[in-house]
């Protein structure tokens, strides 16, 4: 008897048939079905494509890029208050000037609460002229995290970069820059339209809403949606118009818990003012951060800072510091899927 | 009264159930497989009928990024063929172990030991079933570049195997004879 590797590999089920009844018995998955099936059906209502970009295949990793320094700049300035002005910095996902001058406010990273700086750095992004039409969305991600960008195990922190290109029907191309190696991959049309969100702030929180709703299990308890995480995944999976930037700061401005941090450098020296909510990472304490441009309104990335020291997780200094973070660093529209901005 | 559509999903539900929540489970704990399992059979039913004809690589995308969702919401990590292997023991750890056990042990510490690709790439061909053309779709990757992913990881598995057996004092199964 001869046997391969996959041979000895694919005998060896996992998990066995009795742990898939162990683990969902035969009358739960009825009672789920049941469940499934009195919940209305709707293939061809309005919100469909949003609700299925929302559920897309990761086109890039979720674990984010980390600046050490960020971590450092955040916890400087908010021990000694510091404010320093921040001048202009080129809008990442708008290669093209102004159309309208910004306002004076732009470039502030002082402002007496979250809501009067997100409103202010709202009106910095919303003078911004209408991105260009092209068949590609384009967007470039340079991540760290704790080794899960292909769903590893995360023994060691570790840097990856990712750039898609994404046409509205979802087919496009990814490049993948990982440290086990680099890879391109065509994307074929599926579970990746773009979702087209509204320019309203009211109106994209009521989309937003609807489409959390929908993506919940009616088995899962109902829950707030998390604001701060829902602002940070339009901008690291889409590109949008400056009026939809716009009015996802000015819906984030409405809500409450939201700290300003002040000025920071993110992992390329790019200056930024932070904001950020707490957060709990694997069991313990920590802050969610965005970094926004302070001359733009654009987000340019997010981290997760732990704040006290805890066994399994990886970080990239002693606590206070940064567990997982991601940068944007290119965004836009372009024509073709090698192009870019 | 179940209307059609109502029936054609309870077939698609019974037909795929086990494939599906089985590749939650070689990704995810029980608790976020089996609700990342439920969400996406909601989503198929909200998307139904406009599915594939083959609804198995969608199902598992699907499921995928479920999976990847709850961890976003602070769904804590775990590695569950790390988890498994802990369960049963290790091949060299447990000298009375019986053959049957200490074969699976290798074979888990073998697919422990691969990188992420490697081993997604040998699961989706060995346990999930799929064709290349499938496992590629739900890799997100070509067909070409997912056999020339495969072919690398069977190479990887080969040379692992080939480590934990000289580990394993008990050695591989009788007869098994690696083709080269």
């Amino acid at each position: 008897m001869t046997r391969t590797s996959a041979d000895r590999m694919a005998a060896q089920e996992f998990p066995s048939a009795g742990e898939l009844e162990r683990v969902v018995p035969a009358a739960v998955r009825q009672r789920r079905l049941d469940a499934i099936l009195a919940e209305p059906h709707r293939p061809h209502e309005h919100g469909l494509h949003e609700h299925r970009a929302s559920i897309r295949p990761v086109v890039g990793p979720r674990r984010r890029l980390a600046p050490a320094l960020l971590a450092v700049a955040v916890a400087a300035a908010v021990a000694i208050g510091a404010v320093v002005g921040v001048q202009s910095l080129s809008a990442p996902a708008d290669p093209e000037p102004p159309a309208v001058s910004p306002s004076p406010a732009c470039g502030t990273t002082h402002a007496p609460d979250a809501a009067t700086l997100l409103n202010t750095l709202a009106d910095c992004a919303a003078a911004h002229p209408p991105l260009r039409e092209a068949r590609y969305d384009y967007l470039h991600v340079r991540s760290l995290g704790s080794g899960f960008f292909e769903g590893g195990r995360g023994e060691e922190l570790s840097t990856s970069e990712t750039e898609t290109w994404t046409a509205a029907d979802g087919t496009g191309r990814t490049e993948r820059r990982q440290p086990r190696g680099s890879s391109i991959e065509e994307r074929h049309a599926s579970e990746l339209p773009r979702a087209e969100y509204p320019a309203d702030p009211a109106a994209l929180e009521t989309f937003i809403r609807d489409r959390e709703q929908r993506n919940r299990s009616e088995f899962a308890p109902a829950m707030e949606p998390n604001w701060f995480q829902m602002v940070e995944q339009i901008a690291v999976y889409s590109v949008v118009q400056p009026q939809v930037q716009a009015a996802a700061l000015r819906m984030l401005a409405t809500k409450p818990g939201i700290t300003v941090d002040g000025p920071v450098t993110d992992g390329t020296g790019r200056p930024g003012v932070a904001i950020s909510i707490p957060e709990e990472y694997s069991g313990g304490p920590a802050r969610h951060v965005l970094i926004i441009d302070p001359a733009t309104g654009w987000i340019l990335g997010s981290e997760i800072i732990v704040l006290e020291a805890q066994s399994d997780v990886l970080l990239v200094g002693p606590p206070p510091a940064v567990a997982w973070s991601q940068l944007i660093l290119g965004s836009g529209r372009v024509d073709s899927p090698t192009e870019r901005p | 009264m179940p209307d059609a559509g109502s029936e054609r999903f309870t077939q698609l539900y019974r037909d795929h159930y086990d494939r599906v929540l089985a590749y939650a489970l070689r990704r995810a704990p029980a608790e976020v497989a089996s609700e990342a399992v439920d969400e996406t059979f909601l989503i198929a039913w909200r998307t139904f009928p406009d599915l594939p004809d083959d609804p198995l690589p969608w199902l598992l995308v699907v499921a995928r990024n479920a999976i990847n969702q709850q961890y976003r919401r602070g769904k804590r990590r775990a590695d569950v063929i790390l988890l498994e292997l802990d369960r049963i023991g290790t091949p060299h750890a447990a000298a009375d172990l019986s053959e049957s056990v200490a074969e699976r042990a290798a074979v888990l510490q073998a697919l422990a030991s691969l990188s992420d690709l490697d081993r997604e790439a040998l699961m989706l061909s060995l346990w999930d079933g799929l064709a290349a053309s499938d496992a590629a779709r739900v890799a997100g990757c070509s067909t070409t570049a997912f056999a020339v992913r495969l072919h690398r990881a069977r190479r990887r598995l080969r040379a692992a195997l080939a480590r934990f057996d000289e580990i394993d004092n008990t050695g591989p199964l009788p007869a098994v004879q690696e083709v080269r």
